[in-house]
């Protein structure tokens, strides 16, 4: 085989592992559909599904359109300079003019980012990349099913998906990012970076959303509000599984002239392992749930995705025996978390919070614990309690809660962000679409969660028309 | 006692040449360490197979107390124990008496007896059952 072929191949292998991851990545949307489209009540099935189908489209445009630039613009942004643009001085030498070849690759306009036979790669990974935004605006979508407003919610999640998570990742899952250079911060898989994130601007949005119409009684207490679908649920959720493994092995850089695989710092790491600690995560997850939760089968199916979030910033490091008691510590708190959120008149439809917020802000922290003092080159202090609690403050308050409370109580103040009692009442399938998902089902309207006052006239209604 | 067994990068990307052997694991020089977050895991394992005996909302069982399960569970767990602990100082023996390569019979009792115990869990519920009946009985006769 001759030098060119060569390069040729070893640019294919990585041109082609992060495509098949992406598209792989793509079943945890098929996942969060199916979740949250049985989470919800049958008077709302089509718009929570569509909701998150526009997830898709919201998220992948803006992502183009800005998000790849800020995600390569932001990683020196205070503290080691500033946001490296079309204003940056093209001379530049050292890291900004390092990051400066990244950014003018990341443009929309960009002749990286078209077809390209001298560059195969800046489009595979812009495409990782996006499907790693979807995920984070998807997290929301569940927390906030059966009363937000379908612009209310695109609004939110390009701020999401296409800005705050974005500018998490340039801080702290980029080589250049300060969270790294700076306090030595390890997130191999996220945690913080996106579930921390998601999680917790999920949390500010929930605060000024409020909860769905009959969720608590006079007293304050909670109602259960049932899925309409549980098994539609356990699939979803199932599929968000499949989905992970992707995700995770997304997070494997591999790139030609490597020698080894790495992680997004360039720590030595293995795919083996993915798969591995993965698994346990998952089982251990899935069985502190069902205990934390004494068998409540919504939380124990989530408890898999607990136990792989709350191990994920460190699962290249962790051996499996340690995996297997972290995972299972952050899935048997997480249904005590998620019951302590309502109890605070908090509607978290599918615990979002919990799952993501609470597990991606332990898993980060976990590494300071149960991994740290592990070297991350030169002149980067070694990792540790101090440089995750930095990186995870800011990944969940400043770049999670802060600007998910004060975007959705801007759009509260305008009236934007609630759809109207009325609607909510009749159902969110009506009020959108004028149709229901289920229309064979109209025999049990009185038992799919309508509600018992008197429905507001439809605009399909033939009487009233 | 070490998380890392690394102190430079350099010994990290050469882990392969380095004392761990390629091991780049937290903990992978204090195997102990390893050894006690296995045993706690399965631990971990055991409360989660008796919770699902105990955490049912509908159960009626009267014979399923704390005390039994947990005697079923660790009976099971001990005699896996010995029949790995025989299977273990007698391979000798073993590979003698049993030139085929037929199942070894001699430590199948042995492993048995936590099956055993498990399986028998319905028909000590059913001995209890009949015990209540006949105490019912012989109440009614006295009567």
């Amino acid at each position: 085989m001759s030098p060119d072929e060569q390069a040729f191949l070893a640019t294919f292998v990585s041109e082609s592992y992060y495509y098949w991851a992406s598209v792989f990545m793509i079943i945890i949307h098929v996942g969060f559909l199916a979740y949250e489209g049985g989470a919800s009540r049958a008077k709302n099935v089509l718009a929570t599904m569509v909701k998150n189908l526009l997830t898709l489209a919201i998220v992948g445009l803006t992502f183009y359109f800005f998000g790849w630039w800020v995600y390569n613009a932001f990683p020196l942004f205070p503290l080691q300079g500033g946001i490296v643009g079309p204003w940056t001085d093209p001379s530049a030498e050292g890291v900004v003019g390092e990051v400066l070849g990244l950014v003018q690759a990341s443009y929309p306009w960009s002749p990286a980012m078209g077809p390209n036979v001298a560059d195969n790669l800046t489009g595979v990974f812009w495409f990782a990349f996006a499907l790693f935004a979807m995920t984070t605006a998807s997290i929301l979508s569940g927390a906030v099913i059966e009363r937000i407003r379908v612009g209310a919610y695109a609004v939110l999640a390009v701020i999401l998906g296409s800005f705050t998570w974005v500018v998490a990742a340039a801080w702290g899952w980029s080589p250049y990012g300060w969270f790294l250079t700076q306090f030595g911060y390890h997130d191999f898989g996220c945690s913080a970076v996106v579930h921390g994130v998601s999680g917790f601007f999920a949390l500010g949005v929930l605060i000024n959303l409020g909860p769905r119409v009959g969720k608590f009684d006079e007293q304050g207490k909670p109602r259960a509000i049932l899925p309409h679908n549980l098994p539609l649920t356990m699939v979803g959720l199932m599929l968000i599984f499949v989905g992970f493994y992707a995700f995770l092995a997304g997070c494997v850089i591999f790139v030609p002239g490597q020698t080894v695989e790495t992680t997004i710092y360039g720590t030595p790491m293995t795919l083996a392992s993915v798969g591995v600690n993965t698994t346990l995560a998952l089982a251990a997850g899935i069985i502190g749930a069902y205990i934390g939760s004494k068998a409540d089968p919504f939380f124990t199916i989530s408890g898999g995705l607990a136990g792989i979030i709350s191990v994920g910033a460190g699962l290249d490091l962790y051996h499996p025996a340690i995996v297997i008691l972290i995972a299972f510590i952050g899935a048997y708190t997480m249904p005590f978390v998620g019951n302590f959120i309502e109890k605070m008149g908090i509607d978290d439809a599918v615990g979002a919070f919990a799952v993501h917020g609470y597990c991606g802000l332990l898993g980060a922290m976990a590494v300071g614990v149960m991994a740290a003092g592990y070297p991350q080159g030169d002149g980067i202090p070694l990792t540790g309690f101090v440089g995750q609690l930095v990186g995870t403050f800011v990944c969940t308050v400043l770049l999670g809660f802060i600007p998910g409370y004060g975007s959705s109580f801007v759009l509260k103040k305008l009236n934007l962000l609630r759809v109207p009692p009325a609607e909510e009442a009749e159902g969110l399938d009506l009020g959108d679409f004028g149709i229901e998902a289920y229309p064979e089902y109209s025999i049990l309207s009185d038992r799919n969660g309508a509600s018992p006052l008197p429905t507001v006239p439809s605009t399909t209604d033939p009487v009233t028309q | 006692m070490a998380i890392s067994p690394f102190s430079t990068l350099d010994e990290f990307n050469n882990a392969a040449e380095g004392p761990t052997e390629g091991a780049i694991y937290t903990f992978a020089q204090s195997p102990a360490i390893i050894g006690i977050a296995i045993i706690v895991s399965a631990l971990v394992f055991c409360w989660f197979i008796y919770t699902t005996f105990t955490i049912n909302r509908n159960n009626t069982d009267e014979a399923g107390g704390p005390v039994h399960y947990s005697v079923v569970i660790l009976a099971g767990l001990l005699s896996l124990a010995g029949g790995l602990y025989a299977s273990q100082s007698q391979p000798q023996r073993e590979a003698r008496s049993q030139p085929t390569t037929a199942p070894q019979p001699k430590q199948t009792p042995l492993a048995l007896f936590g099956l055993t115990g498990l399986s028998a869990l319905p028909t000590y519920r059913q001995f209890r059952r009949a015990q209540r009946r006949s105490r019912l009985r012989r109440k009614w006769r006295i009567r």
